[in-house]
């Protein structure tokens, strides 16, 4: 049975602020994830150690680090998929971090609120007290439901070369949610949807680097959408 | 401008810039043998030749005014893509239009005098 | 290093990076023609000898082979970000890409469509076309 050498990210603004990779040894059982060689370092070597997981199944998106230098899931990395004898293990790009792993999603949380993400129907009425279902056919669903697969899970915006440097650009996330309620048809609040983000940066200064789509843990697929979504502004708002 | 209309702006002038790039290359190295183009007025398509010729010379003003556009934009984004702020904003913004305005006017005359000299 | 992001990338820094050596090549052309007619201080229509002293004393200074090379790598990028430009305008117009459909894993983005990585390839294809090109009217490396 071999090993693996874990190097992570440790940092407590608590203790000292200093910002250092701690080596450990983890024993490599077959099919380990990297969430599961973490919780061992958690369980028998460092208590100390701060990480968010969850559902252990990439669907709750808590884990998301940077394994290896690309964004993941924790749970859903294999550790023999990485093909290294070194596991490098840091908290998410491009988020503030709290403590070791921990990054802090209060202002993608922000972004994803301000694109409104629920259905807008003119009368409120109808949808907040009435008994009707709204209808829809099976091409009207097949134009959004890929979006509404999205965990939240913020390895797109990690990704993304535009959310790494512009403070005002919306990210892959919250973009794609917005033209996830834009080509539900059930939703009537297309005017000031698109409004919104017809100007400024925050969606006109995606350049289609495609990082989103490549990293998602669920197929989402983010850059469709906000290509789909730019369509949408150009040619008619 | 809203961001959208100087976005589709630039994506307009990146093609009218192929075809007036296009013609530009094509006067220097396809239509005659790269020598004989950088000759200054001796053959069908030297440098004079070209200045001459009201059309080219007007494709060559056209080229001017796109590129300057489309490349002076694009500095724009990538600048304002670094740094947020208003002033810095504001800032950029005005001196990528003086600098691409200043270079459309300089080269302008370049062409106005050109023809001029050409065609006395 | 973002170096495994997909091809998508790759496209997005080369198309940023050709287009600011453009730019920068675009100032410095027009003052090197503006000087051939008299410089930034003439406005008025200068004697036709001095125009072929002072373009003829420029190509001199251009003929270094340094200058050769930095035209034709030009030659590579001014064609590669053209045609990706090209590719780029499709594919912000959902044009080049998949429809949106149901996820089935392993999960392959519409957005990475063949038809979009396609185009690509094919501008990087006319650039070095263009680089051989430019190569052989400096270097007649072909001989043709």
């Amino acid at each position: 049975m071999s090993e693996v050498t874990f190097k992570v990210f440790r940092y407590d603004p608590a203790k000292d602020g200093g910002k250092h990779y701690q080596t450990y040894k983890v024993p490599l059982r077959r099919g380990m994830t990297v969430l599961q060689g973490l919780l061992y370092i958690k369980e028998r070597l460092d208590p100390t150690l701060a990480i968010r997981f969850s559902c252990r199944m990439a669907t709750c998106g808590s884990c998301g680090m940077m394994i290896n230098g690309l964004p993941r899931l924790a749970c859903y990395t294999l550790i023999e998929d990485l093909k290294k004898r070194t596991v490098v293990v840091e908290p998410l790009r491009n988020y503030p971090v709290i403590r070791d792993l921990v990054a802090d999603f209060s202002e993608f949380f922000e972004k994803h609120r301000w694109v409104k993400p629920y259905l807008i129907r003119i009368d409120t009425y109808t949808q907040e007290k009435s008994n009707t279902s709204y209808l829809q056919s099976d091409e009207e669903l097949e134009r959004y439901v890929q979006f509404a697969y999205c965990i939240k899970c913020g390895l797109c915006n990690a990704a993304c070369p535009v959310v790494a440097s512009d403070k005002e650009f919306l990210g892959p996330q919250a973009l794609a949610q917005l033209y996830r309620y834009l080509a539900d048809s059930r939703d009537e609040g297309t005017a000031e949807r698109l409004k919104s983000v017809a100007d400024g940066h925050k969606l006109l200064r995606c350049h289609f680097a495609g990082s989103c789509s490549k990293v998602c843990p669920k197929g989402v697929d983010p850059a469709l959408a906000i290509q789909l979504l730019r369509r949408e502004i150009l040619l008619r708002a | 401008m809203r961001e959208k209309n100087i976005m589709l702006l630039h994506y307009i002038t990146g093609i009218l810039i192929l075809v007036a790039g296009g013609i530009h290359l094509s006067t220097v190295f396809l239509l005659s043998p790269y020598e004989e183009s950088m000759k200054f007025d001796s053959s069908p398509f030297s440098v004079m030749s070209v200045y001459r010729n009201v059309l080219l010379a007007g494709s060559l003003e056209a080229l001017l005014i796109l590129v300057a556009f489309h490349g002076f934009n694009g500095l724009r984004v990538i600048l304002q893509e670094l740094h947020q702020g208003r002033t810095y904003k504001k800032a950029v913004s005005l001196t990528v239009t003086v600098v691409a305005l200043a270079l459309v006017i300089y080269g302008t005359r370049t062409i106005l005098i050109a023809h001029q000299l050409a065609n006395l | 290093m973002p170096f495994r992001y997909g091809l998508e990338r790759w496209s997005y820094t080369l198309q940023r990076v050709s287009g600011v050596a453009i730019t920068l090549f675009f100032v410095a052309h027009i003052v090197e023609t503006g000087n051939v007619v008299g410089g930034a201080s003439v406005w008025s229509i200068p004697p036709y000898e001095l125009a072929k002293k002072v373009w003829t004393e420029t190509e001199a200074f251009l003929a270094n082979p340094l200058f050769d090379m930095g035209l034709s790598v030009l030659g590579f990028l001014i064609f590669f970000h053209a045609f990706n430009g090209i590719r780029l305008v499709l594919a912000h117009f959902g044009i080049i890409l998949k429809k949106p459909s149901r996820p089935e894993y392993p999960y392959r983005p519409g957005s990475m469509s063949p038809a979009q990585r396609a185009l690509f390839w094919v501008s990087i294809l006319l650039a070095v076309a263009a680089l051989v090109y430019a190569l052989n009217v400096f270097f007649e490396v072909l001989r043709l």
